[in-house]
């Protein structure tokens, strides 16, 4: 598992380093550029953590056991699912109120539009998914 | 729910850390399930029962229950 964890780690490396090189070809000051080198910059650093972890994990084989439980505990299940489910409400709640502020501080319906219509999706999303595993399970 | 895990892990001179690896779980759950706040699954209790040699009931005092949320 943690040897696997370590590949994924290089992997996102890689695929940060790729899209670095992409923001390079780019105009240099162009928008999009600068999206993508800042999202390659974190892809590559994301990578080179998750593979600094795991090395330490790999020293110590305590701390290995507890990581990999973490996998198929329960509770941790439990717990990520309920962190999941606040995340998104509270994310919902931003959006709406951002898009609230837009429009009527800034007036912009374009972002409102965007931001609520995320929100909404969002929440759409969450209930359909929790139909589906509720029939399927 | 109350349960006797911690007092039958010190009996058999069991770590936390041991007892969270035979039972594949982590070590916080361990944590967790002695003070109480935690209640296992069914198949976790089988499992706590079993390394103790016990019944689940008598590892967990079943009564007025909480939930985990």
């Amino acid at each position: 598992m943690i040897e696997r964890q370590k590949r994924t780690g290089l992997l996102i490396m890689i695929t940060g380093a790729i899209v670095i090189l992409l923001a390079v070809f780019l105009e240099a000051k162009s928008f999009q550029s600068g999206l993508l080198s800042g999202l390659g910059a974190a892809l590559f650093v994301m990578g080179f953590v998750r593979i600094i972890k795991m090395n330490r994990l790999l020293k110590d084989p305590d701390k290995a056991a507890d990581y990999e439980a973490n996998f198929t505990d329960e509770r941790t299940a439990i717990i990520a699912g309920r962190a999941g489910k606040f995340a998104l409400f509270i994310t919902a709640y931003a959006e709406i109120a951002v898009g609230i502020v837009a429009a009527f501080a800034f007036d912009n319906q374009l972002v409102c539009q965007i931001l609520c219509y995320g929100a909404c999706f969002s929440c759409l999303l969450y209930y359909a998914m929790f139909i589906y595993f509720n029939k399927r399970g | 729910m109350k349960n006797r895990i911690e007092e039958c892990r010190k009996e058999r001179g069991i770590t936390q850390q041991e007892f969270a690896r035979m039972l594949g779980v982590s070590r916080q759950t361990i944590i967790s399930l002695e003070k109480g706040k935690y209640n296992p699954s069914i198949l976790l209790a089988h499992a706590i029962a079993e390394v103790f040699n016990s019944t689940i009931e008598e590892i967990f005092i079943f009564g007025e229950e909480k939930s985990n949320d």
